[in-house]
């Protein structure tokens, strides 16, 4: 047998004649190891992550990751938190979209310091973004960063970006269907918000399903509904802030 | 399309592992991505398919542990099988329920 690699190959015979040769024999050995890992695919952004968490803990900075479908209404709720809340608490926004500055513009009018983060490609903020967005805002102990994803309801929800709450939110144009469509997003939120209630009396939306739908992928789920148009139950979203901005 | 962030990071986990056992190639890759772990399987051998060629895992068999959904109930502690986020505790029926298994996305183990 092969003394390397066992192969069952003989570099040893025996035979009659008395001369002197090599007994080699040519074979590659090749030996697979397998080396156990179990690491997490998503580490780098989670590490990242739970630093800025640290950091946010640090300072007492409260940071919100707020995600939605497109066209929910997240930036004209933000405007009018912003505008209300002024002087109660020092705010910082950080925006996410594929592109333009559309939304950071319309933030910088309420004079609250935002930055515009495009994540070009990618379909969600992650926590590599946030972290280097922080660190332009250089936020004032104590304050609130409202941190707006990219409007999607599948990939942001997959990436922890070091906030101390998430917040969905649906508006009543888009069904109350919106939960069970899309667990992922809804399983891992705080609160939810359910926006354009002005637009009730002219929709096929019912609140009280909606909220059913939302509870049975998330028991702990929290509701609460606004329009950020009229303003109407935006007292009760401050308050919820206020509370937990502590 | 998250699924092309998570092709990347294997590719990377994968390219770091085999430089540290000092191999520039894998042979094989098992991945361990549990049914609630949020990923579209089709969606992350297209992307692991796109950005595969030229690295280290270019001649790699690859290997996909699906791990079912088991959650517990948050008020009872009931443990059962939960495949699609949905429901309530068979046994007190509230719907306030933890995952436990199934939400695993890790790279288990490479074969040089």
């Amino acid at each position: 047998m092969c003394d390397i690699c066992g192969c069952g190959e003989s570099n040893e015979h025996s035979h009659d004649h008395n001369h002197n040769h090599h007994h080699d024999h040519d074979h590659s050995h090749d030996e697979k190891v397998t080396i156990p890992l179990g690491r997490d695919i998503l580490e780098i952004n989670n590490r990242l992550a739970e630093r800025t968490r640290g950091y946010f803990e640090a300072r007492d900075i409260y940071a919100l990751n707020i995600m939605s479908s497109p066209g929910s209404g997240k930036t004209t709720f933000l405007e009018r938190t912003l505008t209300d809340l002024k002087g109660k608490k020092s705010f910082y926004v950080i925006e996410g979209d594929q592109q333009t500055s559309r939304d950071a513009d319309r933030i910088s009018t309420t004079g609250v310091p935002v930055i515009q983060v495009n994540t070009g490609n990618a379909c969600h903020l992650d926590a590599g973004m946030v972290n280097r967005a922080v660190k332009g805002l250089n936020p004032d102990n104590g304050s609130v960063l409202l941190i707006e994803n990219v409007g999607n309801l599948i990939c942001p929800s997959m990436f922890d970006l070091g906030e101390m709450s998430r917040i969905v939110m649906m508006s009543v144009t888009e069904g109350e269907d919106k939960p069970l469509k899309y667990p992922g997003m809804f399983r891992t939120s705080n609160l939810c918000i359910i926006n354009k209630t002005d637009l009730l009396p002219y929709v096929n939306f019912k609140v009280e399903t909606a909220v059913e739908n939302g509870l049975k992928v998330n028991g702990r789920l929290k509701f609460i509904e606004v329009s950020a148009l009229t303003g109407a139950g935006m007292e009760e979203w401050y308050k919820w802030l206020l509370a937990n901005a502590g | 399309m998250h699924e092309l962030t998570v092709a990347e990071n294997i590719i990377n986990i994968v390219a770091t592992e085999a430089g540290k056992a000092g191999s520039d190639r894998v042979n094989e890759v098992c991945l361990e991505i549990g049914l609630l772990a949020g990923i579209e399987y089709a969606a992350l051998d297209f992307a692991l398919e796109a950005l595969i060629p030229g690295t280290v895992m270019e001649s790699a068999a690859i290997i996909i542990e699906k791990p079912g959904g088991s959650g517990k109930c948050n008020n009872c502690g009931y443990e059962f099988s939960f495949e699609d986020f949905m429901g309530s505790c068979p046994d007190c029926g509230s719907a306030d329920l933890a995952i436990v298994r199934g939400n695993e996305l890790r790279v288990k183990s490479i074969t040089i």
